[in-house]
């Protein structure tokens, strides 16, 4: 359980309580921590003596009652009933606060109306369970007045072929019954890469932004959030090179061939035309 | 009437200025749809990329394209809990701090945030945001934070919310805290006053790009 040899190892057996000014409200005093290294016990002494205590485990509780009882006699007259207030502070801020009034803004030139505050599901799937991800839409869309996620075909993230699409079902499964124009989907089309090779209609290449490309990834997109459309569908990164992810600067001798911005385009405006297509065809279908 | 569209709207995401100006021009030239928005990683930390020339094009009075912030907490170095910075500045952080090191193995206390943060949990995704340039900025604007009475995480939201190029911003949490704490913090919109702003302004002035590698 504890690192062998480490300063950690040994955890905190000096406390000191010193006052130091910061650029804080002016200047307070402080509590610092130093660490004296002591080695910890090694494998063959535990192994001898199994119930043997690293000294971390004796220590710490130990230093902790120092070091609060260190701060009640030696800090400033204030530093208690000060420390209650941040104590306070820190409760009123999480049980207490007002819900903010959202603001909403519309998106370029569109009338596509979003709250500034957007919801990112790249966790649920991976670090978060369709539980917790539909909770998470609850909370926001019902208490703070979020309209607005954002997905994407490969999340969650890190994309693996056994999660990918995972975030976009704990989406659907939340949509389900729930009035669809109120929900401002966002949604990617992933940007060229070779080692993601397991996007669904891909056949097992990699990822590209070619017409075709856009238009598998957004039906796949469709079928598995359950719904007829998307909001915002954007381009992940770009299908040419470009330094990525806080990568290093432009590199000329990197640039490759890439589909054309005309064809990334005309992809977008077919999507958007065969929607009004499926539009005409339900009028009709009722009248 | 009710439109419904395949899709409504697209947008760009990881773009550079030169992609959304060519999409803006092809856009025009052969009369297909417009990009709307531009979803790229914008914070304290990372300005630079996106002030130094998409703010420009991205205008309204220009291509109009809303930028969708993500990362506005830097995968949550930005909450300055993973600076160990705050082992100074808060006492109730001290104690949690050291219980938790106390439980924690070595791996874990040789790291700078928690295990489960995406930091940590995916090699490689963010190991521009741990290197000390950052680690130093982040110091710094905590100090601005805590002098004003926000916590870290309000003022780096808060901070992007209020930016006039920022249409939306896209927040990340793990558990039902963080995420109420993300959502609280556009109450704070308005504590981010100009005072601070040009506080802001003058670590940035220090801090170009600290997570350039």
């Amino acid at each position: 359980m504890f690192p062998k040899g480490t300063a950690w190892g040994t955890c905190f057996v000096h406390v000191v309580l010193r006052r130091e000014q910061i650029s804080l409200r002016g200047g307070k005093s402080f509590l610092k921590c130093s660490v004296l290294h002591i080695p910890a016990i090694s494998e063959e002494d535990q192994d001898q003596c199994p119930n043997l205590l690293q000294p971390a485990m004796i220590t710490a509780p130990v230093v902790l009652l120092l070091m609060v009882s260190l701060f009640k006699v030696q800090g400033s007259r204030s530093s208690m009933s000060r420390t209650r207030s941040y104590v306070a502070k820190g409760f009123s801020n999480m049980k207490m606060m007002a819900t903010p009034e959202m603001d909403y803004i519309n998106l370029g030139s569109s009338d596509l109306s979003v709250s500034k505050v957007c919801l990112g599901t790249m966790t649920w799937g991976q670090q978060n369970t369709m539980a917790e991800g539909i909770e998470q839409l609850d909370v926001a869309f019902k208490e703070y007045g979020i309209n607005f996620l954002d997905t994407a075909e490969m999340y969650p993230v890190p994309t693996k072929p056994e999660t990918q699409g995972e975030t976009d079902r704990v989406i659907a499964k939340w949509l389900k019954g729930r009035d669809r124009s109120k929900v401002i989907i966002a949604s990617k089309v992933s940007g060229a890469s070779e080692r993601i090779t397991w996007l669904p209609g891909r056949n097992g290449n990699g990822a590209r932004v070619s017409k075709k490309d856009i238009m598998v990834s957004v039906e796949e997109s469709l079928k598995r959030l359950g719904t007829d459309y998307i909001d915002l569908v954007q381009i992940h990164w770009p299908d040419r090179y470009v330094p990525l992810f806080g990568g290093a600067a432009y590199d000329q001798s990197l640039e490759r061939e890439f589909y054309s911005f005309e064809e990334q385009l005309r992809a977008f405006d077919d999507l958007i035309k065969q929607g009004k297509v499926r539009h005409g065809t339900r009028i009709s279908d009722i009248s | 009437m009710i439109v419904i569209n395949i899709i409504n709207a697209v947008g760009l995401s990881n773009e550079t200025p030169y992609g959304v100006m060519k999409f803006a021009q092809a856009s025009e030239k052969f009369g297909l749809p417009r990009m709307i928005t531009i979803q790229n990683s914008y914070s304290l930390l990372v300005r630079s990329d996106f002030e130094s020339g998409l703010t420009e094009v991205c205008s309204p009075s220009n291509e109009n394209v809303g930028l969708l912030a993500y990362s506005p907490l830097c995968g949550g170095i930005l909450t300055g809990f993973s600076t160990m910075y705050m082992l100074e500045t808060n006492f109730s952080t001290v104690i949690l701090s050291s219980y938790l090191y106390y439980f924690m193995s070595g791996k874990y206390a040789r790291e700078d945030c928690p295990k489960t943060s995406r930091l940590n949990l995916f090699e490689g995704l963010m190991p521009r945001y741990k290197q000390s340039i950052a680690q130093d900025a982040v110091k710094e604007y905590c100090d601005i934070a805590t002098k004003h009475d926000l916590t870290p995480t309000e003022l780096a939201l808060a901070w992007c919310y209020k930016q006039k190029h920022v249409a939306s911003t896209i927040i990340g949490a793990t558990s039902i805290p963080q995420l109420r704490e993300n959502l609280n913090s556009y109450g704070k919109i308005h504590v981010v006053d100009d005072e601070i702003i040009a506080e802001i302004n003058d670590v940035y002035k220090r801090y170009r790009d600290p997570s350039r590698m």
